[in-house]
């Protein structure tokens, strides 16, 4: 065994003497080789026949080699058709275009094919073929012509002329263009619009990159494409180094969106076409058919703009704020920008860049008119607006529209939920203007609650939070509030530093926390009340951040390789001192406060003094870099880690290598555990180990983690570990057993730096979306807040103040719970068998139980104790409600009757026998005027409470109503059934106002919110659904334990659902901060700058 | 075992048009990914992804299915540069956030313009049929491979790493390194021992 594997050995280093001579660019003599090491010679043999036949195989494969850039080849890139491809010349969301040469004409062509298949995106090839074809019958010397239209391999694809000489986008790249020369370019640019116009084409996305140039050809005979026969040198003739001469004539191309007047238009695919900065407000809010002729005019008034002041009317950092620019704002003058812009032009160009299409110029023709009266020197006809007035008439004219926009905006960033815009759209293009913007606005907002809830679930935090803030705010309800909530576990978040914050650490009192950016500061914050008490800039940025254990220093790791250390008290610089070649990585103080250990990219470890400056110690290490250092308690040790799956630890006394291991990977955090005995190491697996440090030997794994490890902090009494990275999940689990504690979305991307607070429950954490958030381990523990019984809940109901949840189970108990915590307030033992109903009087001082056994039991709400039994000696009751005068009560039994009885000594009032197969569920309105019953028999049945009279039969549902709810205002019945539909019915004509469809099992519960706006319910399927009343679509489905949800109830004050299921639970999803006071918007209260 | 070697995988494809043609290019994509996108910065990007989006395409172009593999593999070929280039699009947007922690100088966009010329490439109509199908299998035998075997094999071969560098991406020594080739290349020629 040892001597097969030191032969191993020798053979993997005689392969790597002979592959590192090959590299070297030695020739390879295996001959010569094996002459000294004979026993090798079969081995090496082999492994060079092996690599030889891999070689041979792999030729049907790409080599990287065979794929540099054909530049500077001189062979082609391929052909399509009869097109030879010369260079790629751009490349397009969807499209490539090519420099090709066509071989039966020799002539140099464009070509133009879309890189996707005609199955994947059907909308992509018709709007390519349309473009082609529109274009093709433009015949005009104003508009690139195309030659062929073809496909290639089931690419479709078309050719057409070439132009070397750039667009109008070049033309001004440098700088604005002369205002007669402007005036003129676009005054060519609209007469061949005018063309396209009558032929009933219109552009959609004119932009200067649209407008091609053909220059003079006998002023500079080397732009002739024809005279080129070398494809290499006319690819080199772009643009760079050209001199081009004379007047350029502007041809418009790219008719990509183009669409032919008389069609129908194909925005219904739910695409939004064009070109942010270039695009028209009504291509963003208006309906489709308002698109048209004016659009382009609007176009050709940006491209002025753009040759005007050298930029687009409008550009913001990101595009949907570009577009809500362009349909909110009016530009800047143009001769704000470029002094030299005449009155006239500019008048000219605000004119075509009217928001409204009818303040344009009517037609193409007249602006080109209007800009030959210009050219001429004659007067204009165009009249000029005050901007005062203009952004006053703007913002009156459309007030909805301002708003909407910002909705769209965000549901475009949302993505793939544009079709709900647009289907909408669609419908209602009819109907009256206001009620269609309500409508599309609510759409809007369903798919933005919608999008966050995805965007959430994906981790997106930061993404879920910004949809949510850009919903339109009079629609916003408990689902936003739910969702908002859901966003901000946190206790507290600060924000300010412009990067990513790379560290992060606590004073030694917990009581302040400094933060360390690669925005070259250092940040000193209250930890309590996130205020930013100093900021001190730095040379360079900060990599790590260390709080000195008696509180007076902070020292900071640069990437320029400096260690600064600064007074924390005073926020003086106490030394700066260039350390490590590269980065210093890693930092941390001796717990002495006196020395510091610092580790770089450089390899090097060193311990120093901070007062003087001086190394004590410097460390070599095969680390490379090395990333971390940390003392132990007693600060007799340090240890280094990084790149090299090493482990190091050194004396701090005698500077001796104490120990050192190898990791399986790279450990890129390291730290002791208190007792000194144990190393807890982070590595780029997305593990977290513990190591014996004696023996390097694994003792537990921590798995959770879904990516690399990049920050991990040990509570003070080593009890738990907080661990974060690249997931951007903030893990607190327990240091002993591995359980997890907590599990928080705490950063959008990687999560960098993590400390506890010496004292108390808090977290902080910092990351890369340049945040600091500070958690605390005693917020809930689970999401949402929930507790339990020992089997199936069966229903459940809120006091009516809104305290108190109690729970109805299988278990055979009744239980009463505080309704923010969940914490446990009593155990009500009585009945016989499962307990099936519940119902609290109005003052709740009192509640009734029912069940299996038939009996109804009263109970004591503060005592939890029994009052006494009310009735008994029935079949099992599977519903029970009590009556707003807390004198009768109702309960319906499974032989299909419902009684109505006393409260105090169970007289019988009334009798009924209501559904055949069994009465579900039995309820009193509010006004107390009405009593529904529904059951077995699919209807739902409303009585006179006074009379016994039987009111209306509401009956359209396939299945057994499981329940029936009233809302507040006694208006509606909502009937949840085993079909999965939910009917709500309007009560005054006892009409079916809508069928929510929705779940996809039966429907066991339904309640109201109290605004009457929102109604959850819950079911088979394991969800409870929030739906939006108005347009009778689901907002929000909550996923909770794979269980069937039986009861579902709106809390008083509309803040909470409660639900209760199979999973033996009762859940609390709160939309409120149940420890916090808040005022006004919640989400403000944690943002501060 | 030798059964399904000895049938040509371009047969056991034209005759089983089951609905899962295109995992069999899995392999395939996979690997000509790797040797175009710069490893650097493959752990950065949701190159999986990719090739999952792309067999998603595959499964929906339902024509595609009746294709000869050279077509289908060009297809797949072109459908991979485009998703890949998305990809890439997006770790160049997230790269700002990522702050420091990526290698400035690794430059993807050169990586997708080559498999866009790949793409070109490999439509030309001399290119044997025969071609595809070893790709197929060479892609397949790599991905039966240990994970360090494979890789150490892709940084080798195609992306022309020195030994040294090899060893610091993978955090071993040269000699291990030596030993991953060695291994892996076995490996290969029992898995290819009836290609030629």
């Amino acid at each position: 065994m040892s001597l097969s594997s030191s032969h191993e050995q020798r053979l993997n280093a005689a392969i790597a003497e002979l592959l590192e001579a090959m590299e070297r660019g030695e020739t390879l003599d295996l001959d010569q080789y094996v002459i000294t090491h004979s026993d090798l010679e079969d081995d090496l043999r082999t492994f060079f026949q092996d690599r030889l036949r891999f070689q041979i195989a792999v030729a049907a494969l790409p080599s990287a080699k065979s794929l540099t850039p054909a530049i500077g080849r001189d062979t082609s890139l391929g052909t399509i058709g009869n097109y030879q491809l010369l260079k790629l010349i751009a490349r397009g969301g969807m499209g490539v275009v090519y420099m090709a040469r066509q071989l039966p004409l020799n002539r140099t062509v464009a070509v133009k094919m879309l890189l996707r298949g005609t199955d994947s995106m059907p909308d992509e090839v018709r709007r390519f073929q349309t473009e082609a074809e529109s274009a093709a019958q433009l015949n005009h010397p104003g508009i690139v012509p195309i030659y062929e239209v073809g496909q290639h391999e089931g690419l479709p694809y078309f050719s057409m002329r070439y132009f070397p000489g750039g667009s109008l986008a070049d033309l001004a790249a440098s700088g604005p263009l002369e205002a007669r020369e402007t005036a003129r370019l676009v005054h060519d640019v609209a007469i061949a619009l005018e063309f396209a116009h009558q032929h009933h084409v219109v552009h959609r996305d004119l932009k200067p990159s649209n407008v091609l140039l053909d220059w003079p050809v006998d002023e500079n005979p080397s732009t002739s494409n024809e005279d080129c026969t070398s494809p290499l040198n006319d690819s080199d003739s772009m643009m760079a180094g050209r001199a081009y001469r004379g007047q350029p004539k502007p041809c418009i191309s790219d008719f990509g969106l183009a669409k032919r007047l008389s069609e129908n238009g194909d925005t219904q695919s739910g695409q939004i076409l064009g070109t942010p900065s270039y695009m028209a407000p009504e291509q963003i809010v208006g309906s489709s058919a308002s698109i048209g002729p004016a659009t382009d005019i609007y176009g050709l008034g940006a491209i002025l703009y753009y040759l005007l002041t050298g930029r687009p009317p409008f550009q913001a950092a990101d595009p949907f704020d570009t577009l809500r620019q362009v349909c909110e704002h009016d530009p800047v003058p143009p001769s704000r920008l470029n002094p030299s812009t005449t009155r006239d032009l500019e008048t000219i160009t605000l004119r075509c860049l009217e928001k409204k299409s009818e303040r344009r110029f009517p037609t193409a023709g007249a602006l080109a008119a209007e800009l030959e009266r210009f050219l001429d020197g004659r007067p204009i006809l165009s009249r000029r607006i005050g901007y005062c007035e203009r952004s006053f008439r703007w913002s009156k004219r459309q007030p909805v529209v301002a708003s909407l926009i910002v909705a769209v905006i965000a549901t475009f960033v949302a993505g793939g939920l544009t079709s709900a815009y647009f289907g909408v759209q669609a419908n209602r293009r009819a109907n009256e203007e206001h009620e269609r913007r309500r409508e599309l606005e609510r759409s809007l907002y369903r798919s933005q609650v919608m999008q966050v809830d995805l965007e959430w679930q994906s981790n997106n935090v930061n993404r879920a939070d910004q949809i949510l803030d850009s919903c339109e705010p009079t629609l916003r309800n408990w689902e936003w509030r739910f969702l908002k909530r859901r966003c901000h576990p946190e206790q507290l978040m600060f924000h300010g530093h412009g990067d990513s914050v790379r560290e992060i650490a606590y004073s030694p009192d917990g009581c302040r926390l400094v933060s360390a950016s690669i925005d070259k500061s250092v940040r000193l914050w209250d930890a309590k009340s996130g205020e930013l008490l100093d900021v001190w800039n730095c040379d360079d940025s900060a990599m790590g951040v260390a709080w000195s254990a008696n509180g007076e220093l902070v020292a900071v790791g640069l990437e320029n390789g400096q260690v600064v250390v600064w007074n924390a008290t005073s926020g003086h610089r106490h030394l700066c001192k260039s350390l490590h070649h590269g980065g210093v990585n890693g930092i941390s103080f001796h717990p002495d406060s006196r020395k510091l250990a610092s580790c770089g990219d450089d390899g090097l470890v060193k311990l120093w003094d901070v007062s003087s400056g001086d190394e004590t110690f410097v460390w070599e290490t095969n680390l490379n870099p090395a990333l971390c250092v940390a003392f132990d308690a007693r600060g007799e040790m340090v240890a280094a880690s990084g790149d090299g799956n090493e482990v190091m630890l050194w004396d701090t006394n005698s500077g001796q290598l104490r120990q050192s291991f190898m990791t399986d990977a790279l450990t890129s955090r390291i730290l002791f555990m208190p007792d000194g005995q144990r190393l807890l190491a982070a590595d780029d697996t997305a593990t977290v180990r513990t190591l014996q440090i004696a023996t390097g030997k694994v003792l537990s794994s921590f798995d959770e983690h879904m990516a690399p490890v990049r920050a991990i902090s040990i509570s003070r009494d080593g009890t738990k570990v907080a661990s974060g990275g690249k997931d951007g999940t903030l893990l607190i689990w327990d240091a002993d057993s591995g359980e997890l504690i907590r599990d928080w979305k705490a950063h959008h991307l990687t999560v960098l730096g993590i400390a506890f607070c010496p004292h108390g429950n808090d977290v902080v954490s910092c990351g890369v979306d340049r945040l600091i958030r500070v958690w605390n381990l005693e917020s809930p523990l689970v999401f949402p807040e929930s507790a339990g019984h020992t089997d199936r809940v069966n229903e459940i109901a809120f006091s009516s103040n809104g305290d108190l949840v109690a729970s109805a189970s299988k278990d055979g108990t009744v239980r009463l719970w505080d309704a923010k915590s969940a914490a446990a307030e009593g155990t009500m033992i009585g009945h016989e068998g499962m307990v099936l109903a519940l119902a609290f009087n109005q003052r709740s001082d009192w509640l009734l139980s029912a069940g299996e056994d038939g009996c109804v039991l009263r109970w004591d709400t503060s005592s939890k104790q029994l009052l006494g039994q009310v009735a008994g000696d029935n079949k099992p009751i599977w519903s029970i409600d009590v009556h707003p005068d807390g004198e009768r009560f109702v309960f319906g039994t499974e032989d299909g009757e419902f009684q109505v009885r006393n409260v105090h000594h169970g007289d019988l009032k009334w009798r009924q026998l209501a559904h055949a197969g069994g009465v579900k569920c039995v309820r009193f309105s509010s006004d107390g005027k009405l009593l529904a019953s529904s059951g077995q028999d699919a209807t739902v049945r409303l009585w006179n409470v006074e009379t016994g009279e039987l009111m209306r039969e509401l009956k359209h549902q396939r299945g057994t109503i499981w329940h029936a709810a009233f809302s507040r205002d006694g208006n509606r019945l909502a009937s949840s059934c085993s079909d999965g539909t939910v009917g709500v019915w309007t009560l005054a004509s006892g009409s079916l106002e809508q069928t929510f469809i929705g779940h996809t099992g039966i429907v066991y519960a339904a309640s109201f919110s109290p605004d009457g706006s929102r109604l959850a319910t819950a079911g088979f399927d394991q969800t409870v659904k929030v739906w939006e009343l108005t347009t009778g679509l689901d907002l929000l489905t909550i996923r909770g334990p794979i269980w069937s949800v039986n009861s579902v109830a709106f809390s008083p004050d509309g803040q909470s659902i409660a639900s209760g299921g199979s999973d033996s639970r009762v859940h609390l999803w709160h939309a409120q901060w149940p420890n916090r006071e808040v005022a006004g918007n919640p989400a403000n209260l944690f943002l501060r700058d | 075992m030798a059964a399904p070697m000895s049938t040509s995988s371009s047969d056991v494809m034209h005759d089983n048009l089951n609905d899962t043609w295109w995992e069999e290019f899995r392999s395939y994509l996979r690997l000509l990914l790797d040797v175009q996108v710069d490893p650097t910065i493959r752990s950065k990007t949701d190159l999986s992804g990719v090739v999952q989006q792309t067999l998603l395409d595959a499964h929906q172009a339902s024509s595609l299915r009746q294709s000869p593999v050279a077509e289908r593999a060009a297809w797949l070929r072109r459908v991979l540069a485009n998703n890949l280039n998305d990809e890439l699009r997006k770790y160049r947007s997230d790269k700002r956030d990522v702050g420091r922690e990526l290698p400035l100088n690794s430059c993807p966009d050169d990586s997708f313009d080559h498999l866009a010329e790949l793409a070109v490439e490999g439509s030309s109509p001399s290119t044997p049929l025969r071609r595809e199908e070893t790709a197929l299998r060479v892609a397949a035998a790599l991905d039966c491979l240990p994970a360090a075997q494979r890789e150490a094999i892709v940084l080798q071969h195609w992306h022309g790493w020195t030994l040294a560098q090899i060893a610091t991406h993978l955090g071993r020594t040269r000699m291990a390194v030596a030993g991953l080739l060695k291994r892996g290349l076995r490996q290969l020629r029992e898995e290819l021992r009836d290609l030629k």
